[in-house]
């Protein structure tokens, strides 16, 4: 050392040269004759010779392998320019990878070296791996359906999939030759918010996106296109670029658009209808549609906003007033037992508005294995119907008691002045006559009366415990005299069995006497009218036969409609409601009603079943 | 002493006829155009049986009725309700029930005759717990 550097300046030097001793990293210095000034124990070992062999000698004759060499040529240049040079290289001695600073000085280089070969294996394998992948991706994307891209950290675009030329029409060479082609393309309308929201994706690489919007092809058409993209990660985590894909969704989104047109044109169609309509999705009883009809039917809107299932403000109650349950509404009942349920009658009341009468049919909907996917309930006002029904019930007891009143007089009147006329033969007859006529209006009034009831199910029907013999036997002998007028013969054989039925006598009664007056009515004088009654198991049976005019097999099915009279002649009259009267009232005893014959001029028979009373 | 009948119906062909049939039987018949003109009469003068119409103006035949029956001076006297109404809703049955019997319009004489004699018996023909 020499003398006159200061004791402090002696002491940072001794302390530099123990570092370098210790350091991992090779350092070593040589003057401008390339001869090794400086070599530190860690250089030693990269040279794989002692300090001795090296200090003093020339490195590029102790080492002439490295002449030529990216080492020498960078030496060479920070010897020559006096500017500091870095450099990577591998050494062949080694076998590993360094990074290699130069410092040049009026007395030569100084030269630190640091072994990096760890890190350079990593990356090595990475880009081996990126490049796999890579080709990989290629291979794919090359024969995938949708438009792949890759584009690198930069933006440029690495790559576009032959699928381009399809999707675009033009060809992936054009997209890297021009990138802006891709902002071109895209739809003048759509370039708005597309446009910023790609240069957000330079910003915030790490989103993933995925959104729709148009493009204008080469052949002019308009495509919609969706978009979707990732960001690529090395293991560094460093950002790579983004990969992602363009799927041609126009045919998605014409029927998209053509579906939303027809819910639209189903909606307006379900908004124009006069009933009430509900669709619910099973099983879930979301509601699928609901029509103004129906929110008009039940004050308010039927889609629970919260839970999509039908929001019932309203109270339902059944026809005996008993409140409907929640599982007792018909969509209920549809969703959960799978049940056609058709005009049940069903009373809504909500708060203090008049109560609507509505008939409710519903019906669920199968998909092809026949698993039910939806139930429709069908809702038909009859508010209006039932007041008219009403209104209708209070004219005919009106004109029930103003046609009655003066028939009352007249009957009476007549069998009065009958019973007081003596012997003067034309007036008795003339009596007779008013008398005869007054009964017939009398009983076609009656007719009326009584189909009009059953039509609206107001006959009231006060059932006791009946024999039907007994009823039978009190027509019968309301018939003799019409039967004896025409000289009909009627056989009665109603035995002695007791037929025990639950029913309103009087208009069992009724029923079995329009059977025998119309058996009457179509026979001809000297024929036989029979009418016999039996049991057979749990049934009562009353029998009423004739030799008359029979029924022509095509007008059986229609033999029990009101106003149809087989063969309307003068000689019958009549409005023709004798049958539909004794289907109805039978139907009310819950038995039934049939009607047979051979054919016409073969007589008929009519057959009528009630349950037999088992108190 | 002749049997006395009040007869109460608006209608005076029907009243005129029922005063007629049961006069040559040998009753007493009254006459009331009204329910209120029948009530009336009833307070005043003793009668044994009351034939009465449904349909009338001002107090139908049920309220006529449900009056009489409601009253322990009348409740005795057993009433004939008269109706057009063949097949009747329950709840006219139920209030038919009030009265001893119903003759429904338009009527025999033979059938007027035996529902008068019956009810003048003592027999009520609809429903007998009612009688007194």
């Amino acid at each position: 050392m020499d003398a006159h550097v200061p004791a402090t300046a002696i002491a940072i030097t001794e302390s530099v040269d123990t570092v370098l001793e210790r350091i991992t990293d090779s350092v070593f210095a040589v003057d401008r004759n390339w001869r090794f000034t400086y070599v530190n124990p860690a250089a030693t070992r990269a040279f794989q010779k002692p300090a001795e062999e090296l200090i003093g000698r020339n490195i590029w004759e102790l080492f002439p392998a490295s002449i030529d060499s990216d080492f020498y040529r960078n030496y060479q240049l920070a010897m020559v320019t006096g500017e500091q040079v870095r450099f990577q290289a591998y050494c062949e001695i080694n076998r590993y990878w360094m990074h290699i600073r130069v410092y040049p000085s009026a007395d030569g280089l100084t030269v630190y070296t640091t072994d990096f070969s760890e890190e350079q294996r990593a990356n090595e394998k990475h880009e081996a791996q990126l490049a796999r992948s890579e080709e990989r991706y290629r291979m794919v994307a090359d024969f995938t359906y949708d438009l792949e891209y890759w584009r690198g950290s930069d933006g440029r675009l690495l790559y576009f999939s032959p699928a381009s030329e399809r999707i675009t029409g033009y060809t992936a060479e054009e997209f890297y030759a021009d990138l802006s082609l891709v902002d071109r393309i895209i739809h003048p309308d759509d370039r708005g918010w597309v446009l910023p929201h790609f240069w957000r994706e330079e910003q915030s690489p790490s989103e993933v996106y995925d959104f729709d919007f148009r493009i204008i092809h080469r052949d002019g058409t308009i495509r919609w296109i969706n978009h979707s993209c990732q960001p690529v990660f090395g293991p560094d985590g460093a950002y790579q670029g983004r990969r992602g894909s363009n799927r041609d969704v126009t045919e998605r989104k014409r029927m998209a658009v053509e579906l939303e047109r027809e819910r639209a044109l189903l909606r307006a169609v379900l908004d124009q209808l006069p009933v009430g309509v509900i669709i619910a999705e099973v099983p879930s009883s979301r509601i699928i549609c609901g029509n103004a009809r129906m929110e008009q039917i039940c004050h308010h809107s039927v889609i629970n906003e919260e839970t999509g299932e039908w929001r019932r403000e309203c109270q339902a109650y059944h026809q005996d007033g008993t409140p409907y349950q929640e599982d007792e509404w018909p969509l209920a009942r549809v969703i959960a037992a799978d049940e056609t349920i058709l005009d049940e009658e069903v009373h809504i009341q909500r708060d203090d508005r008049p109560e609507a009468v509505v008939l409710m049919s519903a019906v669920p909907v199968h998909d092809q294995e026949g698993r039910i996917i939806a139930g429709v309930v069908v809702a038909h006002d009859i508010t209006a119907i039932k007041e008219i029904d009403h209104a209708k019930d209070e004219f005919l007891a009106v004109l029930s008691h103003e046609l009655k009143t003066p028939l009352t007089s007249m009957l009476g009147w007549a069998e009065f002045a009958l019973s007081q006329s003596g012997e003067d033969n034309l007036l008795r007859q003339a009596m007779v006559i008013v008398y005869r006529n007054a009964r017939r209006q009398q009983q076609l009034i009656d007719e009326l009366l009584d189909m009009s009831r059953l039509q609206h199910r107001r006959m009231g029907c006060m059932p006791e415990p009946a024999d039907l013999g007994q009823s039978a036997g009190q027509a019968v002998e309301r018939a003799r005299e019409a039967a004896a007028k025409k000289e009909i013969t009627l056989n009665v054989c109603l035995g002695d069995e007791h037929l025990p039925i639950f029913a309103d006598p009087i208009r069992i009664e009724l029923c079995v006497g329009h059977l025998l007056s119309n058996s009457i009515k179509f026979t001809s004088p000297g024929g036989t009218v029979a009418i016999s009654c039996r049991r057979e198991g749990k049934k009562a049976i009353l029998t009423v036969h004739d030799t008359g005019r029979g029924i022509a097999p095509e007008a059986l099915p229609t033999i029990f409609t009101p106003f149809r009279q087989v063969d309307r002649d003068e000689a019958a009259g009549g409005l023709g409601l004798g049958l539909a009267i004794v289907r109805g009232i039978v139907e009310l005893h819950h038995g039934r009603v049939v009607a047979e014959s051979p054919g016409l001029e073969l007589g008929s028979t009519f057959t009528i079943e009630l349950p037999i009373h088992q108190p | 002493m002749a049997k006395r009948i009040l007869v109460i119906d608006d209608e005076v062909d029907i009243r005129d006829l029922i005063a007629q049939v049961l006069e040559s039987a040998g009753y007493e018949v009254l006459h009331a155009g009204n329910g209120q003109q029948g009530l009336e009469t009833i307070a005043t003068t003793p009668v044994d049986l009351v034939i009465l119409d449904i349909v009338m103006q001002g107090m139908d035949g049920w309220d006529v009725c449900e009056h009489i029956k409601a009253d322990a001076r009348f409740h005795h006297i057993p009433v004939l309700l008269m109706t057009v109404r063949s097949l009747i809703s329950e709840q006219e049955e139920r209030r038919n029930r009030i009265a001893d019997a119903v003759l429904l319009k338009p009527f025999s004489l033979k059938d007027l005759q035996r529902q008068v004699t019956t009810l003048m018996n003592g027999i009520s023909v609809l429903s007998p717990a009612i009688t007194p």
